[in-house]
């Protein structure tokens, strides 16, 4: 074997390697990392725009390597097989029926190919194909390029886990004054008072005197609180695992009575039918630290992703 | 700890509402139809979860694969201590996911995935299972009209993205004069309904990109839609004898609902921010 073939065969390993980066990427980050390998999964480290196109570069740049490999150094493979990658991807934006056009899948190719072009400028390696199998190559190449920079999977709506230590928990209740309402969860009607519990953050009091103009009148500040429910002036909220007695006292809301450790936590599932995601591991640290899941931070990880209701609510 | 008391000023108004004024409240107010509280007299309701005995952190490694069983449970809370409930009775339910709890006269209306249950409080300390109703995995509220069930039944809606997904979405309407054994009367076709309530032969359904729904269900056999209003999508609403507020993307609307044409007609708005 000599040395331009032992060269070919560099390529082709280190192309295989990215290769099986990629899918690996593909599968563990995009696949939910079931195991927790990734330590960024859900931590929006990188963002959305790193986890987007990472593959989309590893895999860009492994078929460059391969395709050098298996079908030597002329210039016109090389131009052909990138004008291919780039146009699908720039096709995407015409056509959406292709995939998800992203200027960041674009600017990954570029980056790719002169990476894996300069990788392997001093030592061009023999073509060790011919014919037949330089078509199957290139075309490999391309359906798999179409691949990467396809549509994207699944959603990936992440509720990442707001994990509070147990004292936190239990000086978490506080009387405020209203603020905006930024969601809207479970209501309750009193008599003229009207309750909204904002998932997992607390419960927005309003007079309801006149519907036609409901007064703000407090924010209650519970970490936790999905569920509500009102005998006379008693208000029973759930606060994760702890179920709250709140008394409505004249001008006053007052926590009177705590159950610890009654309930157990919710999960934003109720709130939504989006898919989403809940990285595991940080459950599992919450719990081996002690704490409790005390609320989710919603995150849209995917810029080209809409959420099943936005999609219907523009139809 | 020391509650930061502020002046809220407005609520003054509580002290009325302990006498019952107007249908339905009697005291312990109105939720929607997707809540998993719910009072009845000197007792507190709630749909819970618990952690199975056996799974208690004896094999930690386990728990990295395999997420602690949670066992769901009815759980009841007395209150005749009003500022420290206490847990009184814990009741497993194993058939199906619980989701929300609706509470008529005497007895619980669970919302399950995969049925209604009835459960009895003639004892209240003491809940009992009356009978189960099974119907396709779905989620599902359930209110009560007199002897009538309503349940909605979303499994979401068809969309470009599950268009391979053909998918279920109805009102189901149970006769449940026998509480013991409820009988289908009929179904109707809906978008992909979440919350509901019904009122003098009037159910007003959340339907999705539908919007807020009217239907006359006086005649169980005769579902017919009398109105709409386009809206954002709402998660589940209260129809009291005057008002009807939903909840949901677009935050809490309030309606008022015209006698004569009964279409919601929108008095306020609290919208998200």
């Amino acid at each position: 074997m000599n040395q331009k073939d032992r060269r070919t065969d560099l390529h082709s390993v280190i192309g295989l390697v990215l290769l099986v980066a990629g899918w690996l990427f593909y599968l563990l980050e995009r696949g939910r990392d079931p195991f927790g390998i990734f330590p960024f999964t859900g931590t929006g480290m990188g963002g959305a725009v790193f986890r987007d196109s990472m593959p989309t570069l590893l895999h860009a740049a492994a078929f460059a390597l391969l395709f050098r490999a298996g079908c030597g150094s002329r210039r016109s493979y090389w131009w052909c097989w990138s004008l291919a990658t780039f146009g699908f991807e720039l096709l995407q934006a015409l056509l959406p029926v292709l995939g998800t056009f992203d200027v960041w899948d674009l600017c990954s190719i570029a980056l790719a190919i002169p990476l894996a072009f300069l990788a392997t400028r001093s030592y061009p390696p023999r073509a060790v194909v011919d014919g037949h199998q330089r078509i199957a190559i290139a075309v490999f190449a391309g359906l798999t390029s179409i691949a990467t920079s396809g549509p994207r999977g699944s959603p990936r709506i992440t509720h990442t886990v707001i994990c509070m230590q147990l004292n936190e928990l239990r000086n978490g209740f506080v009387v405020e004054a209203p603020r905006p309402l930024v969601q809207s969860g479970r209501i309750f009607l009193n008599g003229n008072l009207l309750l909204i519990s904002e998932p997992f953050q607390g419960i927005h009091v309003f007079d309801n005197t006149n519907p036609a103009a409901p007064v703000a009148a407090a924010f209650l500040k519970i970490p936790g609180n999905t569920d509500i429910a009102m005998k006379d002036s008693y208000l029973y909220a759930d606060s994760a695992v702890d179920l709250l007695t709140i008394k409505f006292d004249g001008n006053n809301a007052t926590l009177v009575g705590r159950v610890e450790n009654a309930l157990e936590p919710r999960t934003p599932a109720e709130f939504s039918d989006e898919d989403f995601y809940v990285p595991e591991h940080q459950l599992d640290a919450c719990k081996n630290s002690g704490g409790v899941v005390a609320g989710y931070e919603r995150r849209e990880d995917g810029a080209n992703y809409k959420s099943k209701i936005e999609e219907n609510r523009n139809d | 700890m020391t509650d930061r008391m502020l002046a809220i000023g407005l609520l003054l108004l509580i002290g009325g509402c302990g006498e019952g004024g107007g249908g339905g409240l009697a005291g312990s107010g109105v939720s929607g139809s997707t809540s998993r509280f719910a009072i009845v007299g000197e007792h507190l309701y709630v749909l819970n979860q618990f952690k199975s005995v056996n799974d208690d952190d004896q094999d930690d490694d386990q728990d990295r694969f395999f997420s602690p069983r949670l066992t769901d449970s009815l759980d009841t809370f007395s209150l005749e201590n009003r500022e420290t409930p206490a847990m009184v009775d814990r009741m497993v339910i194993n058939r199906a996911t619980p989701e929300t709890l609706h509470a008529v006269g005497e007895n619980l209306f669970v919302g399950t995935s995969s049925g209604m249950q009835i459960v009895s409080l003639s004892d209240p300390a003491k809940p009992t299972t009356l009978s189960f109703t099974g119907h396709f995995t779905a989620r599902d509220p359930v209110v009560v009209s007199g002897t009538t069930a309503y349940v909605t039944l979303r499994t979401g809606e068809a969309t470009v993205s599950s268009a391979f997904n053909r998918s279920s979405n109805e009102l189901q309407i149970y006769d449940v004069q026998n509480l013991e054994n409820p009988v289908q009367l009929s179904t109707f076709a809906m978008t992909a309904p979440w919350g509901l309530g019904v009122r003098h032969g009037r159910a007003y359904i959340c339907d999705g990109s539908s919007g807020l729904r009217v239907l006359t269900v006086a005649d169980p056999l005769k579902v017919q839609p009398v109105a709409a209003v386009e809206t954002d999508i709402c998660f589940d609403l209260i129809v009291t004898e005057s008002l009807l507020v939903s909840t949901g993307l677009g935050g809490v609307t309030q309606y008022r609902i015209d006698p004569a044409t009964n279409q919601p007609v929108q008095l306020s708005k609290i919208a998200l921010q």
